[in-house]
């Protein structure tokens, strides 16, 4: 992308018409998304999108504005600027909060992410025979239905600009590689894939990285022995979480509900509320003593990493559970204002054309000291699951049911069979303190997903989460879901 | 706290007698102040910021609600205590 004098330009012409204001903010983002896929051997038609826009926010008389637009020439940004200003007044004296009381300390900045092997560096042709050479390796039996590979690559670039003279240049590089194969028989099918939460930033390094490029014969493997396996055991018993499963139950029982925005009850039109209330931070028990659990965007690799969130608020590596205590909700500058609590810069955006709101970005369960064959062996009876299929949780966040796509039962201390099916049900109040052992550092997996959903207007967005195994006691586990 | 809904008026009227709000829909007015679901549930339900949101709505003439409107009054009259979280 030809970003720099494009941004340049944009911020010139910006400031030409910038409002007389108490603080105005503009932030440019141009984001470039590239598809490749492979299906069932055919090559599917690459896709390439390309982003450009701008939101400008305008705070006035105690009230606030946002205007987007993809029209950044002079005249475009004076009437975003002047609908901005028209909304500021008309909120003046009817926000929760006076937007004058958020801090707006000038901060100058930049961040990118590492990037070993560049996307461009490899020709498209060298690209789709690499989904290729993994699709002939997920194809190894006439009972594989369906079987592909993909990449899903995205660059964005940002820059916010501030009246109070923050300037900040952060661009960020994705990349999302994808396995799923599916086999049948009779009236049975079963996926097994590696995919939605094997997404880092990064260049194309971050295939072998994820293990992509050796995961498809294991994969295609074990969705055919799925297909004669048997349907997971139903009881209360230990229930032991690879880390593609960890991811989704942090993101859905944790994560979620410490949205501060949610805490305070703006999201329940459409994502929902928090079972969390005020007054717990400081003193509510979450989790056992080993549930540590910190808002990270520092981590390299981890998909959601960054330097300031989208309102200019410096990135910190900061700990909301501690020792299984509550101490800290996922709120930016805002929402900080608002409840009167500590929070953390996640403030963030989907696009130019969103405001930002309380987002997750890195979510990372702490390791503990255990290894898997450690957790395996403290099990008199359990079963062990990898990777999230499905899902439900409650408004509040609060009860949940989510399903795996493999299982195998673990009998004094040993694993067994494996078992298809596998599910499983709790509530987030209740189970995290259930959790008896956590993975050391090196169980650890950097996962996370693309397609965190909130907000009206909608607003999908990359969250990481870096997380190990975990066994937990005494849950409600069953099958054929 | 106690919603009150005429549907008999051109309006919705939600009376809260105990905070002393009255929010209406007039539907020849341009301008009005709009709340949605998650915003009208601050006047209904006790929790965080309830009490400026009311200061704000009863400062205002005129007022629309969400569609959440209908379907407390549609609650309600089935039975259902619609002022109370479940």
């Amino acid at each position: 992308m030809s970003t720099g004098d494009t941004f340049n330009d944009i911020v010139r012409r910006f400031r030409d018409v910038a409002p007389a204001a108490d603080f105005w903010s503009l932030r440019v983002v141009e984001e470039r998304d590239d598809h490749l896929a492979v299906r069932r051997g055919v090559v599917q038609p690459p896709r390439t999108g390309l982003d450009l826009g701008v939101m400008v926010t305008v705070c006035a008389d105690g009230g606030t504005g946002y205007a987007g637009t993809c029209d950044v020439t002079t005249s475009g940004l004076a009437r975003a600027v002047a609908e901005a200003l028209d909304w500021a007044r008309c909120s003046a004296g009817r926000s929760v909060v006076d937007p004058r009381l958020v801090p707006r300390d000038p901060v100058r900045g930049a961040y990118a992410s590492r990037v070993t092997e560049p996307w461009e560096g490899t020709s498209l042709r060298d690209k789709v025979d690499v989904l290729r050479a993994q699709c002939e390796r997920l194809k190894c039996d006439d009972r594989i239905v369906d079987w592909s590979a993909a990449l899903w690559r995205t660059t964005t670039i940002s820059l916010l600009v501030t009246s109070t003279g923050s300037e900040i240049e952060q661009s960020f590089d994705v990349l999302l590689p994808m396995l799923s194969v599916t086999a049948a028989a009779g009236s049975e099918s079963q996926t097994r894939s590696l995919g939605d939460h094997a997404g880092r930033q990064g260049g194309l390094e971050v295939m072998a990285a994820v293990g992509f490029t050796t995961a498809a014969p294991r994969l295609a493997a074990e969705a055919l022995e799925l297909l004669s396996a048997p349907d997971c055991p139903e009881g209360t018993m230990d229930l032991l979480l690879a880390p593609d499963q960890m991811v989704l139950q942090v993101h859905e029982s944790i994560g979620h509900p410490l949205e501060l925005d949610r805490i305070l009850g703006d999201e329940r039109n459409y994502a929902g509320t928090s079972f969390v209330t005020p007054d717990m931070f400081g003193t509510y028990r979450y989790g056992s003593e080993l549930l540590n659990v910190t808002f990270d965007p520092t981590r390299a690799a981890e998909i959601a990493s960054y330097a300031y969130d989208d309102e200019g608020t410096r990135a910190e590596r900061t700990h909301l559970i501690r020792d299984g205590i509550l101490l800290r909700p996922l709120g930016g500058a805002l929402s900080q204002a608002r409840s009167g609590l500590a929070g953390v810069a996640n403030a963030r955006a989907a696009s130019w054309n969103r405001p930002p709101i309380d987002r997750m970005a890195n979510l990372n369960l702490e390791p503990g000291t255990s290894s898997l064959h450690d957790m395996i062996r403290a099990v008199e009876r359990g079963v062990y699951m990898e990777t999230n299929c499905s899902w439900s949780i409650d408004d509040s966040r609060n009860k949940f049911q989510f399903g795996c796509e493999r299982g195998r039962v673990i009998e004094n201390g040993e694993l067994k069979t494996v078992v298809k099916k596998p599910n499983y049900r709790g509530v987030s109040a209740s189970f995290w303190r259930s959790l008896a052992m956590v993975g050391a550092p090196d169980t650890v997996e950097t996962l996370g997903t693309a397609f965190c959903g909130k907000g009206e207007p909608n607003q999908v967005i990359r969250v990481g989460h870096a997380v190990p195994p975990c066994l937990f006691r005494g849950v409600e586990v069953f099958g054929g879901a | 706290m106690s919603p009150y809904l005429d549907r008999d008026r051109d309006v919705c009227l939600y009376l809260d007698r105990d905070r002393d709000v009255c929010l209406y829909l007039d539907r020849d007015r341009d301008v009005c102040l709009y709340l949605d679901t998650s915003c009208l549930r601050k006047l209904l339900l006790p929790q965080v910021e309830w009490r400026r949101v009311a200061e704000i709505v009863a400062a205002e003439e005129h007022v629309v609600v969400s569609s959440l409107a209908e379907q407390a009054r549609a609650g309600r009259d089935q039975g259902f205590d619609v002022t109370m979280p479940r």
